[in-house]
């Protein structure tokens, strides 16, 4: 090791003693849990609100024989288009089974699609994906561990043109929701037959290609 | 207030100070320091269940306090300038201890990435191929970073005259 570079190590070293004390650490992780179990379950009230109100419909409709597939207007993304890799350095999730990616959207889909919209205000031109995946995989992609049951679930993202307001949100909780990608995660075989779910609002992108292939919904949802 | 796992709360408060004293390395304000090592425990603690079974959970938890520092900077310009420390009228460079400060409040002027590489190969003593995993870039790459910062301290004319004294009789 040459002068400077015992000069470097000494110098790093002198000053840690300028570094912050570590009493309130622990308090302050705790804290910053306990928030984030807040929103998550603030958000959840809210799209439940959102689901029910918006699947409950589609899901009659769609009832039995019903052919649970959309219409012919869907746009399907993938078959021969781009396969994106996961970013290096990550551990992707568990890959799920793979819906041919020919199939236009199920119904509960595009409902839940057409809730998620409405919910937002200004309501924006919105670009809206989705993904067949399981709870599990959604979890580690949010960086979780599911403690339920895992299940098929469809992922329902809404991209939004900028930070927006949730109104629906703001009808279940005392505090609004800014977002510029909105989430609805439907438990496939919840309760309900598909009302059952998760809602995220967030300000960042997460990387649905990592669950499944995203398959982009038209503009008749 | 939410419960952490027994054994999340003895890595807090176990590693916590270190975390803490390498973050402030890193940034050089206290505030932002915990802010950075706050956030990334969080972070961490939503995969601890996974993070528990890597031989060191620090690691990783460094890596996203490396990385959050190198998100934040790309965002807010310091100002601070690489050499800025008066050349005239102030410690003199003979004094270590001066030295050392001086050494410090350049390197604190380092662009970001060639700071982290001081500071994790000379402070943490990681090896290049550790920083390289924490920084995901390759082994060459950190070896070029820290030439050019250590470049930029053989530039400033205290520290020139500082490494000749110290480094008599190296090439």
């Amino acid at each position: 090791m040459d002068g400077l570079e015992t000069l470097v190590r000494e110098s790093l070293t002198a000053h840690e003693e300028r570094a912050p004390e570590a009493d309130g650490l622990l308090g302050a992780v705790r804290g910053g849990v306990a928030r984030r179990r807040r929103r998550r379950a603030g958000a959840l009230c809210a799209a439940l609100a959102v689901l029910v109100a918006v699947t409950g419909g589609v899901v009659a409709a769609s009832g039995p024989g019903g052919s649970g597939r959309g219409g012919p207007g869907q746009v399907t993304f993938g078959q021969g288009g781009p396969e994106i890799d996961a970013p290096p350095g990550h551990d992707p999730p568990s890959l799920p089974p793979r819906r041919p990616p020919a199939d236009p959207a199920p119904e509960v889909v595009r409902g839940v699609a057409t809730g998620l919209s409405n919910g937002f205000a200004p309501h924006p031109p919105a670009t809206v994906v989705w993904v067949e995946t399981t709870l599990k995989a959604w979890y580690a992609l949010e960086g979780e561990t599911l403690d339920a049951q895992d299940g098929p679930a469809y992922v329902v993202e809404l991209r939004l043109s900028a930070l927006t307001d949730c109104t629906s949100c703001k009808g279940v909780n005392p505090y609004a929701l800014t977002a510029q990608f909105a989430y609805a995660v439907i438990d496939i075989n919840g309760d309900k037959g598909g009302n059952g779910g998760e809602f995220v609002a967030s300000k960042t992108e997460y990387q649905l290609d990592r669950i499944g292939t995203v398959h982009f919904l038209g503009d008749d949802y | 207030m939410a419960g952490l796992t027994p054994e999340f709360e003895a890595f807090v408060t176990a590693r916590g100070p270190a975390l803490l004293r390498f973050a402030f390395m890193l940034t050089r304000d206290a505030g932002l320091a915990e802010d950075l090592v706050q956030e990334a425990l969080i972070r961490a603690y939503g995969r601890w269940s996974q993070l528990v079974r890597l031989d060191s959970p620090e690691a990783y938890v460094r890596r996203i306090v490396v990385n959050q520092m190198l998100s934040w900077r790309r965002r807010r310009s310091t100002g601070e300038v690489p050499g800025s420390a008066p050349e005239h009228g102030t410690p003199d460079a003979t004094d270590a201890l001066a030295e050392r400060d001086l050494v410090w409040r350049v390197i604190g002027g380092l662009p970001a990435r060639q700071r982290a590489v001081l500071v994790l190969r000379y402070y943490e003593a990681l090896t290049d191929r550790e920083i390289a995993d924490v920084l995901d870039c390759a082994e060459g790459t950190v070896r070029s970073l820290a030439a050019r910062a250590f470049e930029t301290l053989r530039r400033h004319p205290q520290l020139a005259r500082s490494g000749e004294r110290v480094t008599t009789g190296e090439n």
